[in-house]
């Protein structure tokens, strides 16, 4: 399913953190986490994610830090991010802040 | 892939104001595009599809390259504006530093303090009035030291102190060649006469106008037909001979004795000289640093007493007189003598000095010589054996004050530092607590070693600097100052700099601190070979982190760059090291493990520097010579290297690595320096501190002192008690 650009932007936020809360990744590797984790239903423009991920790397809210991938890949270098504790602060924020969205908006399209 | 750097090369088009940026975030896109195309392949699709689907993926380059600007664009700026000040500030703020820390090291000063004509040092006078000033230095337009010390008595004429001051000086043109001049007398006693007036109470006036006039009116020399016997510290008795006197000029002779009956009456007897100097100390305030002590210890020395020649003078006419007087049966030397056993009861009671209470005690030897002889000549058996009772009374309570107590004990020389192990008075019972003064040495010797350290770094920034420069003149392009991250400039100056200086520092402290710490006289040798290893670990500590960060930094970013170093470079380097090490480690050993101070090679004054400190300043050049070597071998393998790119971004980025690590710690450091400095500074103001008017208080001579005035005491009873009979 196709969402609204405006929908799928102002996600990646707390999903880019909510990804990293348990470990770091690189970029290609959450995409595809998401794309797993929402069975394709959110399927990101790939591009789209790097000039977040920047966003919140100026802001301190997540950490780039070049390694060598693990297994296979073990030879290649790649920049992976991990969540701060100002990044935490603020996926717990934005979590709360979309779960009251999330019902007001229910509450407008179902009356529940 | 040519395709894949094509397609990155648009996307970071508007990167390009940050170089580093630029080829970090193309790093990024590329290996995304790689595991992209990668997985396409494994679905199934052929080289080519799989890159136009991988870069499809991506979305449009056109926008994706406009939001990485807007997402970067603060961060750009911001890091575009730190390497315009780390390209154009940091050097100089490095050096700004150093020489800061150099201008406030008054250690260099010490020469200028010690031989300025004032004799005080140049940081002298921040926090002083201009009065203190005046009374430190006098008018600074006068010529002479005398005009100085006048100006100061003309400003404040009722002043009795600085006028006594003056006095001290004006006295000094009276002796040509050891003789009197007769030409300067009536000015000098014009003086006195003022002196007088200004300090009516005071004796000295009237003691000293009579010990000028009966100086240029008689002659005095020995009479080997007279003698008597005087018996020494160490209980030896020889035989001395009296004086005989010429009175050339008896008017003026006898005005001069009724001057010194005058003088007698009064209740004070100071030159004023000693307070004087108290004054101007106390005016200086807390020594900050050891140049302040070396300086005020150099104006305490150039303090003048040139009155205690004339009063030794003085003494030896007038019991030469009353014996005399007393040969021809009068019975007026009998007062004579006594007046000068007088005055030197009040001389050796007021003493402030080491030198006047021993003037005192000579004098009093020579007055209680004359009194006996007196007695003989007129028959008075009683009166002599009074005063020869009295003489051996003294005699022998000095003989014990020396005998009881040791002068100074060789085990305490080598803990004395370099300063007291010179200049500490040989007195009996001296207190002195070395550790002020010990400690200030050390953290000069400190502090020269913290500018050798900087001033090492900023030479290696310099040279790194000019290299890159040379580089940016050669080529079009220019290399990356790279940002190689606040933590790992944080690691880089934590473990390399302030890892090995806060494990030293204590160390340092301790050697200090403890009870049976040595001084620098005895310890520089270890202090040397400790400082240069020290110098090189950090150094080499410095470089080599330094290099493994931009190397690091150059492999995130793409740069090619050459592997780390070698296991068998790394061999080599640390074989070589270890050698020095193991030197080091042995001779340290040796130093702490080898003969005690008292029979050790070492123990000798810190004077005999070049024979004393030999082996540690052999080993110290070789600690030192090595690292030298190192980071010389380090710099050509890299110069030779034939990477050029990487070669070049080195050279720029870590000229601002070393500056910053100049910049923290020369301002921590080189604070913590200072504060430690003042504080033992403000310690050395106890016992520590050098004063000559405090030598007889620090030691058994302070009993002698009181023994005069206990004399004084008798001696006036005795004059009270005379009438009666």
């Amino acid at each position: 399913m196709d969402f609204s650009q405006d929908l799928v932007r102002g996600s990646v936020t707390p999903i880019v953190l909510a990804l990293l809360q348990d470990k770091s990744m690189y970029g290609y590797e959450m995409v595809k986490a998401v794309n797993a984790r929402t069975n394709g239903l959110l399927e990101w423009r790939e591009g789209t994610l790097y000039p977040a991920l920047h966003r919140l790397e100026a802001a301190g809210l997540i950490a780039g830090r070049w390694r060598e991938a693990a297994g296979k890949d073990a030879a290649r270098q790649r920049k992976y991010y991990a969540i701060t504790r100002s990044g935490r602060r603020e996926l717990a924020h934005r979590a709360q802040e979309w779960r009251l969205f999330n019902q007001a908006v229910n509450a407008c399209l179902w009356g529940a | 892939m040519a395709w894949d750097d094509q397609l990155v090369s648009r996307i970071t088009d508007r990167l390009a104001g940050d170089a580093e940026l630029r080829r970090e975030v193309a790093r990024e896109l590329r290996a995304h595009l790689e595991d992209s195309a990668r997985e396409f392949r494994q679905a199934g699709l052929g080289e080519q599809e799989a890159a136009d689907q991988a870069a499809k993926a991506l979305g449009d380059p056109r926008e994706l390259s406009e939001e990485l600007w807007r997402a970067n664009r603060g961060r750009m700026r911001f890091r575009a504006v730190v390497r315009w000040a780390a390209s154009l500030a940091l050097l100089p703020a490095a050096i700004a530093v150093i020489v800061g820390l150099a201008l406030s090291f008054h250690g260099l000063n010490v020469t200028s303090a010690v031989f300025s004509e004032d004799g005080l040092p140049k940081g002298v006078g921040r926090n002083l009035t201009e009065e203190q000033l005046y009374v430190l230095r006098g008018d600074p337009k006068a010529t002479t030291a005398e005009l100085r010390a006048k100006s100061i008595a003309d400003r404040w004429p009722d002043n009795p102190v600085y006028f006594g001051n003056y006095f001290a000086f004006a006295q000094l043109g009276f002796h040509e060649d050891g003789k009197p001049r007769p030409d300067r007398l009536d000015d000098l006693l014009a003086l006195a006469d003022q002196g007088e007036r200004v300090d009516p109470d005071n004796a000295f006036y009237n003691v000293l106008k009579a010990a000028l006039m009966c100086e240029v009116s008689s002659t005095v020399e020995d009479d080997t037909s007279l003698t008597h016997e005087v018996m020494d510290r160490t209980g030896k008795v020889t035989t001395r001979p009296f004086r005989k006197i010429t009175v050339t000029d008896p008017a003026m002779f006898n005005r001069g004795l009724e001057e010194f009956r005058r003088g007698l009456a009064k209740p004070l007897f100071t030159d004023r000289t000693l307070e004087m100097m108290d004054l101007r100390l106390a005016m200086l305030g807390t020594p900050r640093q050891l140049a302040d002590i070396v300086a005020t210890t150099a104006m305490e020395v150039s303090v003048l007493l040139p009155s205690l020649g004339e009063l030794r003078g003085l003494a030896k006419a007038v019991t030469a007189y009353a014996i005399d007087q007393a040969a021809r049966g009068d019975q007026s030397a009998v007062e004579l003598a006594c007046s000068v056993e007088l005055m030197a009861d009040r001389m050796g009671a007021s003493s402030k000095a080491l030198i006047e209470l021993l003037v005192a005690q000579a004098t009093r030897q020579t007055a209680l010589a004359g009194l006996e002889q007196v007695g003989k000549k007129l028959g008075d058996d009683a009166l002599a054996e009074d005063a020869f009772a009295r003489r051996r009374e003294q005699e022998e309570f000095t003989r014990d004050l020396l005998r009881k107590r040791r002068a100074i004990d060789s085990w305490q020389l080598p803990h004395a530092g370099m300063l007291w192990s010179v200049l500490m008075p040989s007195l009996p019972g001296y207190a002195v607590n070395f550790e002020p003064l010990r400690t200030m040495e050390s953290l000069t010797v400190l502090h020269v070693a913290l500018l050798e350290l900087l001033a090492t770094l900023v030479v290696l920034a310099g040279i790194f600097g000019l290299a890159a420069l040379w580089g940016m003149l050669r080529r079009a392009d220019r290399p990356i100052l790279l940002f190689v991250g606040w933590r790992r400039i944080g690691r880089i100056v934590l473990l390399s700099i302030v890892l090995p200086l806060a494990l030293y520092g204590p160390y340092a402290a301790w050697q200090v601190f403890e009870p049976r710490a040595y001084g620098l006289n005895y310890s520089l040798d270890r202090v040397l070979v400790e400082l240069a290893m020290l110098l090189c670990a950090v150094t080499a500590l410095l470089l080599g982190m330094s290099y493994r960060a931009i190397r690091q930094r150059c492999l995130e970013i793409g740069v090619e760059a050459p592997p780390p170093i070698t296991p068998r470079k790394r061999r080599l380097t640390l074989s070589a090291a270890g050698l020095v090490a193991l030197a080091c480690a042995i001779f340290i050993i040796y130093w702490w493990a080898g003969p005690s101070p008292s029979i050790g090679p070492f123990a000798l004054f810190g004077v005999e520097l070049p024979v004393q400190y030999t082996p540690g300043l052999v080993l110290a050049g070789v600690v030192l010579a090595m690292g030298a070597l190192w980071v010389l071998r380090e710099l050509i393998a890299l110069l030779r290297s034939r990477l050029p790119e990487f070669r070049r971004t080195f050279f720029r980025s870590a000229m601002p690595i070393l500056c910053s690590a100049i910049i923290v710690v020369g301002l921590a450091v080189g604070a913590l320096l200072s504060l430690g400095e003042t504080s033992a500074g403000r310690r050395a103001t106890g016992l520590g501190a050098m004063s000559f008017s405090a030598e007889i208080d620090r030691s058994d001579y302070r009993l002698l002192r009181e023994r005069f005035a206990a004399w004084g005491q008798e001696a006036q009873d005795r004059a009270a008690s005379q009438p009666a009979e």
